[in-house]
């Protein structure tokens, strides 16, 4: 997978914790780690804008492409 | 316990009983002293492994040679039977255990599928040797070997074609449900 989901980076930046997340997004601690941990094959555009607005953050603070090479 | 599990459960050890009763029947059948062939105990006969019309064409007592010989032939459809069988005992074995789209249980079904095509394709091998070692005891002129591709072949390798593709439309759907599972 080359896109990145930097959540980590951004909970810590926000000082957040992941239950705490998960419960302002309305998504389970199971599907937010599933998210943290890149085995997410598909992320709605309403769970993101769910997770910017927690945030306080955009897209691009969360998800990163890198290049496979 | 759901109703699936029970009826799960249930087929799980009817294909169980399936499976272990071949071997006993298949001998019960071949090896007990009938005087003629269509008699039998148990409601099976040597004539439900006879392949068309063949039976009314043996003319003489079958020999203990004969009978061992078609013992034998008969473990080719009923090994294939005792393969289906497994793998049916397997795949409710998952059902009652609520996997249902899992890989084991689409695999098991896929298994299925190719037994039965297997079968399909050594129906006219079995039907040669069987009508061979049945009828050699005849007199020289009444010996035959049948070979009969009827509508029952052809039902039956359509019924195998249709598993199979079940088997593969299944698989698609397992991957949805894994698609949607990691949707988040």
């Amino acid at each position: 997978m080359t896109i990145i989901i930097n959540l980590d980076v951004m909970l810590a930046k926000r000082k957040m914790r992941s239950n705490e997340l998960a419960q302002k997004v309305g998504i389970t601690e199971q599907n937010l780690s599933i998210l943290k941990t890149g085995k997410a094959k598909a992320l709605r555009l309403t769970t993101l804008d769910a997770i910017c607005d927690a945030l306080n953050c955009q897209p691009g603070d969360i998800l990163e492409f890198t290049s496979p090479q | 316990m759901t109703h699936i599990q029970k009826l799960s459960r249930f087929l799980k050890w009817v294909f169980a009983f399936i499976f272990c009763a071949w071997p006993i029947a298949l001998f019960f059948i071949w090896f007990q002293n009938q005087s003629d062939f269509l008699a039998a105990g148990i409601g099976l006969s040597i004539n439900n492994f006879i392949p068309g019309n063949l039976a009314s064409q043996i003319v003489t007592p079958l020999s203990l040679t004969a009978k061992v010989w078609g013992f034998m032939v008969s473990w080719i459809p009923a090994t294939i039977s005792m393969f289906i069988s497994w793998y049916l005992m397997r795949l409710f074995g998952c059902y009652e255990r609520e996997e249902i789209f899992t890989h084991r249980s689409i695999r098991y079904i896929r298994y299925v599928g190719i037994w039965m095509i297997v079968w399909a394709i050594v129906n006219p091998i079995y039907q040669i040797l069987m009508s061979l070692t049945v009828t050699l005891g005849n007199p020289v002129g009444q010996r035959l070997i049948t070979l009969e591709l009827g509508t029952d072949y052809f039902r039956n390798l359509l019924t195998a074609g249709v598993v199979f593709i079940v088997a593969h439309i299944m698989q698609q759907g397992l991957k949805l449900k894994q698609d949607h599972d990691l949707t988040v």
